[in-house]
């Protein structure tokens, strides 16, 4: 209670006329941008380099990268011939499927290698059968397809990667490192053995060891011994 | 981030404990600033522990801080200690494939790769020892020694305009001529009469001549500027213009002198939007293409007045007959509203041989009797005379020749230099075919005069021996005493070098000036005089020179003076132009050794007897199957990846490079750049795979590091490459080599992202499509950080005061509108590149076309694109 | 011992004293107890690196991970050396022993014999023995009642001679290509299936259960010091081949000799020591112990066990030229050292041997090898470079007369042949 009447009106209209006149905290936002940190995580956009040329790539590293797959972008060569594009996943039922299949580490269907020779992938499948589908053992499976086949012709290759879920490449790599696996087809039509006992380097260098403890020398008598090109 | 999370110790109380076996110490209680940061960590993280617990460890003397677990590399990273790496792809772990970043640690016998390494506290490690140093350098020279690519092209660097030559080869292969003289007439302007007057010393450093022989350079494109001056006076088709031309700038530029320098600078000047007026002192332009060249060299009016005409169909003014200092002046040009000058005027005063009776009659400036002769006059007294000319250059050739055609009795050259010192070699022998005779290792002593008619009767010459090499390197002539000879003759042609004529300078053209070499005083990088506005370039700057010099003078003038009509400043475009005339380093690496022999293409010349007595061009020029089979002989030796290319770098920076090619540096070893490897030897020659798209691969750039091969496997899951076979011929690559298009890549592109060397580089593509779904978007920033080339931004806008969510952000087709060339206006205009191609009756390899999608399947450039399922996208 | 039948065979080597180790590590020693045991025995791997095995087994049991595993190396990848198949052959039960003692010690449960593909009596003869030891309680399921598990495999490996390196081998066996991978971490902390793997020699393993039987000690009164017990050596000479037993430390005087005396007329020039990769040394170092250090000392090494003399037919640099080659083609192409570095040290044989040497060639060999060496991965690079390192240190007198001379002394190199008798 105050003797003074109307003094609570006072006060408080000063108060109101004191707000009246400081300055506004209020940002007239969109128009006015307001103020962020530069760590603000708003609106994405794309950028411009000076140029004046979108920086863009479109290389599908964010389209990929976003956990919720909400980017959807296309884009073409610069002669108008080839499209890529990623998209949502509503759109793409096979796409998404076969990139959760493959970051779950199960087999994926690879359509790319329809054009190669096909060949009876029942027998590659036994094989497989006794292996467990186990990739870890690959170079059992190998050696045993190339035991049964005589080769390893890259449909079986490919039938292995299918049904293992190991990479064709990886499987490539392997094969093409150890000498006793042939990914060529053998001369004549006796099939292989699982191993092979004729293995090149290894003869070479015995004979030429011979050749060379017995003064022939080991590249001109017991033949070149690696460092001959082949 | 790091310096948020870690500080190193380094308060005074601290010091003693500040030794690498001492347990860092860690603060968070204390802000040791007034910063957002640091309020943050004191205030809401005061007692948190470090979960990984920091080490120290002395890095090169110094004391660093990393984490327990962390590498070596990591380590030195995150403390601005730069190893070199190939082989370490950064968040994956070491591979140990490339031995590249390798340190010594004490106590530890051989030195280990710092990218596996693990840090553990109080280790000792110096990360650029000697050892260490030449443990990197032996690695890099046995990767160069398999190494069967090349970063830049010889020809390129020698080019005193550095066109882009493997470019327009490739262009002239694919028979796209048009296109190979538009990349030519980057550099230079007039393809045609450079392909008739070049000396072209692109063709010395040419490594075909490794193979087989050198690529006519200058004859293919002569063949595609031909094509255009063709295309022009027949068809009326424009010829191509390099670059686009700038809207007016409302700027006026005068240039004096309308011979290849200053042309040149008038024709980019146009180019860069300005109004340029060319003055010429003489009757018709061409300045020594004209005046000084022949016209069986250089046809006038088929070929120069033809070049010339590019520039008259940009915009540009010539004016005849006004002659600076004769007809008008500096200040005259100011007075009329010029912003600036280019003082572009040659060299047209002929030295003085400075031996008694040089002003006997009888003996003519070569020059003067070459304008004479190119004018189409005869000059009198020529026919049936005989004649000695003095001199090794072009110019005194060009008398030679023009005199054989003249009808002279006897023609002889004397040079007092030997013949492989000349300018003018590789036209000797044609000269004397064409009936000259030539005499080498003379000078000339006195002109004997006639005594009663006073005329010239002969010429008395002392043998020259050779010397010490001069500054030039060639060998000094010295006078052989007792060793002189007269030669008879009735006409003394003096052709021993010219010198710029300055004496306008003066009253009316003042502010500028000459440097002692009696030349005028102008930048070599801005090219400024002392007077503002005005610019020399050209001979007049740098003295008697090649026309592709003085073309490329007139090149980089022009980007001065642009700079100087928007008002830049010239001090600050001085680095710029520096730095875009590169000092390439060579990298010492394999020799060509496979390549199918194949000759080079020559120009057959008419009968010697036909071409002596008349001006037609003696050449016969290439047909259209020669043009295309010499251009496919280049190797084009260059590489895509320069400026990014890791391997490059660390080369150049561990001196497995040559400074120069210039031949008096090798000691006669070949100044090939392969000698210089000491283990040269038998090394891979792999195909390119240009198949794909989007993904460049050039595995004879291969270093077998093996990041693309683990990022596709482990990053991206689609492991498209692998190891492949054995011991020295294992190489990382696709299975059996297929084409990528066989794999299951999904073009992402960061196996060209990873790629140190130019193995595997991504080709543009350009975006036409681009929304995010906004109603599921989640501001999570994850797509900002995944974006290899910062192309993508968390913007400032709040989504929920965007005033309609079903807009796209970025509408590419209304940025497309803006009338400007974008990638979208750009993919539109050669969307029927095919079809014009093959009207064009260019010839296309259909096995080095990419399959084209089905017409169900391609999209319509609207964003409407296809899948790989087939559904079709909408906007 | 005839092997038809396995089960027979084993109740003799039972009888003459087989798994008794296996029985203390068991009953008496425990996992900790034969660690130590084996540590103090100062054993170390006979696969030509030498390490201590007790240091092996211990940080493999130390290391905290759910499974561990033992693999026997009995690849054998030098082709001109038996040993390795001559001890499984011999006494395959040894070798199991062995493995189901460390297996024991380091707790692991599964345990892989790696063999030559090629060696199908090895194979035949393990897997008879492991079937055999199964069914008698010595492997499997609670073997001898310990509580603890052990299932052996045999897999027959082939095709690259970088399986002899542990971790070639042990990516060979988890089916991908034989690159190296780099150490630190050894296999003993990350190894098969990235868990904790004991890979050793079929020799060392051999020698573990007399250890476990006998005592550190009985070990190390054989042999030397710092390289105690006895090692399988394959002895070529003039008079014979073959494989044969010596303690470490015998001087190579005598391990040559069991080869025979050089033919008639014929004189020692040189004894290669390690193998494809082994040194050249001369006669004057036939004093050196045949053990690790003093081998690595001299700038040869155990390697395969592979000591072959070469009489004055033979010419040093050919020999060095074969061997380096064979290292060159076998290198499995990971590093640049070796992949590209081996190659090259080829190519300077050859210039060498051919008669047209660069001028800078020898300081190149020189510089080339001592750089490989330091930045190597694998001990393959760094022991491809001992021919030729050897060759120059030793044989100099030789390199010059093919380098200054354009002579051959043993007649043999393209050069003009100028030696004692040489008809070519």
């Amino acid at each position: 209670m105050s003797f003074i009447p109307g003094l609570g009106i006072v006060k408080g209209m000063a108060l109101t006329l004191r707000r009246f006149f400081e300055p506004k905290a209020t940002i007239r936002y969109p128009e006015v941008p307001a103020d962020v940190s530069p760590k603000f995580r708003g609106r994405l956009q794309l950028l411009y380099d000076e140029w004046g040329t979108l920086k863009c790539e479109t290389c599908f590293q964010c389209a990929q990268a976003c956990p919720i797959e909400c980017i959807d972008m296309g884009g073409i060569d610069t002669k108008g011939r080839y499209h890529v594009h990623w998209g949502p996943p509503e759109q793409y039922g096979e796409r998404r499927e076969e990139s959760a299949l493959r970051r779950s580490g199960r087999t994926v269907p690879d359509k790319a290698y329809e054009h190669f020779e096909p060949i009876d992938t029942d027998r590659v499948e036994a094989i497989l059968e006794d292996h467990d589908h186990d990739p870890k053992r690959m170079l059992q499976i190998l050696e045993a397809v190339q035991a049964e086949l005589g080769w390893l012709p890259v449909a079986a290759l490919k039938h292995i990667s299918f049904r293992t879920g190991a990479y064709y490449a990886l499987i490539y790599g392997t094969a093409s490192y150890y000498r006793h696996l042939r990914l060529d087809p053998p001369g004549d039509a006796v099939q292989g053995r699982a191993f092979d006992a004729a293995r090149p380097a290894e003869s070479t260098y015995l004979s030429g060891l011979g050749a060379a403890l017995e003064g022939r020398g080991a590249a001109v008598g017991g033949g070149a011994a690696g460092s001959a090109v082949h | 981030m790091t310096d948020l999370i870690v500080r190193p110790d380094d308060r005074p109380e601290a010091r003693p404990d500040n030794r690498p076996d001492r347990p860092a110490k860690l603060d968070t209680i204390e802000p040791r600033e007034d910063t957002l940061a640091e309020r943050l960590i004191t205030t809401q993280a005061p007692m948190r522990p470090q979960s990984t617990p920091p080490i120290r460890i002395e890095v090169d003397g110094r004391v660093v801080e990393g984490f327990e677990g962390q590498t070596i590399l990591e380590v030195c990273r995150d403390n601005g200690i730069e190893i070199p790496t190939l082989c370490y792809e950064p968040k994956l772990p070491g591979f140990g494939a490339c031995r590249m970043c390798v340190v010594e640690v004490e106590g530890i016998e051989h030195p280990p790769i710092s990218c596996s390494q693990r840090a553990d506290a109080g280790m000792k490690v110096a990360t650029q020892t000697e050892h260490v140093r030449r443990l990197r350098a032996t690695n890099l020279e046995l990767i160069f020694s398999d190494h069967n690519a090349y970063c830049l092209p010889p020809c390129q660097n020698k080019c005193p305009s550095h066109i882009d030559i493997p470019g327009f080869l490739k262009a002239n292969a694919e028979a796209n001529f048009r296109e190979s003289a538009r990349i030519f007439k980057r550099t230079i302007p007039f393809p045609s009469v450079l392909g008739r007057v070049c000396p072209a010393p692109c063709e010395e450093h040419c490594r075909r001549d490794e193979v087989d022989e050198a690529i006519a350079i200058r004859d293919t494109h002569r063949y595609a500027g031909d094509q255009v001056l063709r295309a022009m006076l027949d068809d009326g088709e424009d010829p191509p213009v390099p670059f686009e031309v700038q809207p007016a700038s409302g700027r006026r530029a005068a240039v004096i002198g309308s011979g290849p320098a200053g042309m040149a600078a008038a024709y980019y000047l146009l180019i860069a939007g300005h109004e340029v007026t060319v003055f010429e002192r003489d009757p018709a332009p061409g300045g020594m293409l004209r005046y000084g060249i022949p016209q069986y060299r250089l046809p006038k009016v088929e070929v120069l007045e033809a070049e010339y005409e590019s520039i008259t169909r940009l915009g540009g003014r010539v004016v005849c007959n006004q002659g600076l200092g004769r007809d008008f002046g500096l200040d005259d040009l100011t007075n009329q509203g010029y912003d600036a000058v280019v003082i572009a005027i040659g060299c047209y005063d002929t030295n003085k041989l400075g031996i008694p009776g040089e002003d006997a009659d009888g003996v003519l400036d070569g020059l003067e009797y070459l304008r004479t002769a190119t004018l189409g006059l005869t000059v009198e007294g020529h026919a049936g005379s005989r004649v000695v000319v003095i001199g090794g250059g072009f110019t005194s050739m060009d008398c030679t020749r023009t005199s054989v055609r003249q009808g002279a009795r006897e023609v002889t050259l004397v040079y007092r230099r030997d013949m492989k010192d000349m300018p003018a070699a590789n036209e000797v022998h044609e000269a004397i075919e064409e009936g000259a005779t030539a005499i080498f290792q003379a000078g000339p002593t006195r002109v004997i005069t006639d005594e009663a008619s006073g005329k010239v009767s002969g010429v008395e010459f002392i043998r020259m021996k050779l010397g010490e090499p001069d500054a030039s390197g060639r060998r000094r002539p010295e006078p052989a005493p007792g060793t002189e000879f007269t030669i008879p003759c009735d006409r003394v042609l003096l052709a021993i070098g010219q010198g710029p004529e300055l004496d306008w300078i003066g009253p009316g053209s003042t502010g500028v000036e000459a440097t002692k070499q009696k030349r005028l005083k102008a930048d070599a990088v801005t090219f400024e005089t002392g007077r503002p506005g005005v610019f020399g370039t050209g001979d007049v700057r740098i003295g008697a020179a090649t026309v592709v010099a003085a073309v490329a003078e007139g090149r980089r003038a022009a980007y001065a003076v642009d700079a100087f009509l928007k008002g830049l400043d010239l001090a600050a475009i001085r680095t710029r132009q520096t730095l875009a005339e590169p000092q390439p380093e060579f990298l010492s690496i394999v020799p060509f050794t496979s390549e199918v022999k194949e000759p080079r293409y020559r120009l057959t010349a008419m009968e010697p007897e036909l071409r002596n007595r008349s001006y037609v061009e003696y050449e016969i020029p290439y047909t259209q199957a020669e043009a295309m089979a010499e251009s496919t002989r280049c190797l084009q030796c260059t590489c895509e990846a320069i400026g990014f290319c890791d391997l490059r770098r660390l080369g150049i920076e561990y001196g497995t490079t040559l400074e120069t090619l210039e031949p008096q540096y090798h000691a006669g070893a070949g100044y090939r750049s392969v000698t210089e490897n000491r283990f040269t030897g038998v090394n891979h020659d792999y195909i390119r795979d240009d198949s794909h798209a989007f993904i460049l691969r050039e595995p004879s750039r291969c270093i077998d590091c093996g990041r693309c091969a683990t990022v596709c496997a482990e990053v991206v899951g689609a492991a498209c490459y692998d190891f492949m076979r054995i011991g020295f011929d294992t190489l990382v690559t696709t299975p059996l080599d297929m084409s990528l298009n066989d794999t299951p890549c999904v073009s992402c592109g960061r196996c060209a992202e990873t790629c140190p060397t130019g193995a595997l580089m991504p080709k543009p593509r350009a975006l036409q499509k681009f929304e995010v779904n906004e109603s599921t978007c989640i501001l999570c920033g994850i797509c900002v950080d995944a974006c290899p080339y910062d192309a993508l931004r968390d913007g400032a806008d709040v989504e929920l005061a965007h005033s309609s969510r079903e807009q796209p952000m970025i509408d590419l087709l209304a940025i497309a509108a803006v009338d400007r060339e974008t990638e979208v206006t750009y993919i539109r205009k050669e969307r029927d590149w095919l079809a014009r191609a093959t009207a064009e009756g260019r010839i296309i390899q259909s096995d080095r076309l990419l399959p084209v999608l089905p017409a169900t399947m391609a999209g319509d450039g609207h964003g409407n694109g296809h899948a790989g399922n087939g559904h079709i996208q909408h906007r | 011992m005839a092997f038809d039948d396995p089960s027979a065979a084993l109740d003799v080597a039972v009888a003459a004293g087989a798994f008794e180790g296996l029985r203390r590590a068991v009953r008496d020693l425990g996992p900790t107890g034969t660690i130590a045991t084996v540590a103090a025995s100062g054993l170390r791997g006979r696969g030509g690196a030498g390490y201590p095995t007790g240091e092996k087994w211990r940080t493999a049991a130390l290391t905290d991970a759910p499974r561990r595993y033992v693999v026997a190396n009995g690849y054998g990848a030098d082709p001109g050396s038996l040993t390795d198949r001559a001890m499984i052959e011999a006494d395959p039960f040894l070798v199991i022993e062995g493995l189901a003692i460390a297996a024991i010690a380091i707790g692991a449960t599964e345990a892989v014999v790696a063999v030559r593909a090629s060696e199908t009596e090895a194979v035949r003869r393990l897997e008879g023995v492991i079937s055999a030891a199964e069914e008698a309680g010595f492997l499997g399921p609670d073997l001898l009642g310990s509580g603890h598990d052990l299932s052996v495999t045999v897999r027959p490996v082939q095709g690259a001679y970088m399986l002899g390196e542990e971790t070639v081998l042990l990516n060979a066996l988890e089916g991908r290509r034989g690159q190296p991978e780099q150490r630190p971490p050894h296999p003993a902390e990350r190894g098969l299936f990235g868990m904790p793997t004991v890979v050793q020699n079929v020799q060392t393993l051999a020698a573990v259960p007399f250890i476990v039987r006998e005592g550190a000690e009985a070990f190390t009164r054989i042999g030397a010091r710092g390289a105690p017990g006895t090692i399988l050596v394959q002895v070529r000479g003039a008079e014979r081949e073959g494989v044969a037993e010596v303690p470490l430390g015998t001087p190579l005087r005598e391990v040559v000799a069991l080869g025979g005396e050089p033919g008639r007329g014929r004189t020692l020039k040189a004894v290669v020591v390690g193998g494809p990769s082994g040194g050249l040394l001369p006669p004057e170092l036939l004093d050196t112990p045949y053990e690790f250090g003093a081998l690595r000392a001299v700038g040869a090494h155990i390697g395969s066990g592979s000591v072959i003399a070469a009489d004055d037919r033979a010419c040093m640099l050919d020999l060095a030229r074969l061997l380096t080659g064979f290292c060159a083609t076998e290198a499995c192409g990971k590093t640049i050292p070796c992949r590209i570095g081996t190659r090259r040290l080829v190519e300077i044989a050859d210039r060498i041997v051919d008669g047209r040497p660069r001028p800078t060639d020898l300081q190149l060999l020189a510089d080339l090898s001592a750089d490989i060496v330091a930045s190597a991965l694998c001990d393959h690079e760094r022991l491809a470079t001992l021919p030729l390192t050897t060759g120059m240190r030793y044989f100099r007198s030789e390199l010059d007369d093919h380098l200054l001379r354009s002579s051959c002394p043993a007649g043999v190199c393209r050069p003009i042949a100028v030696g004692a008798g040489s008809a070519r």
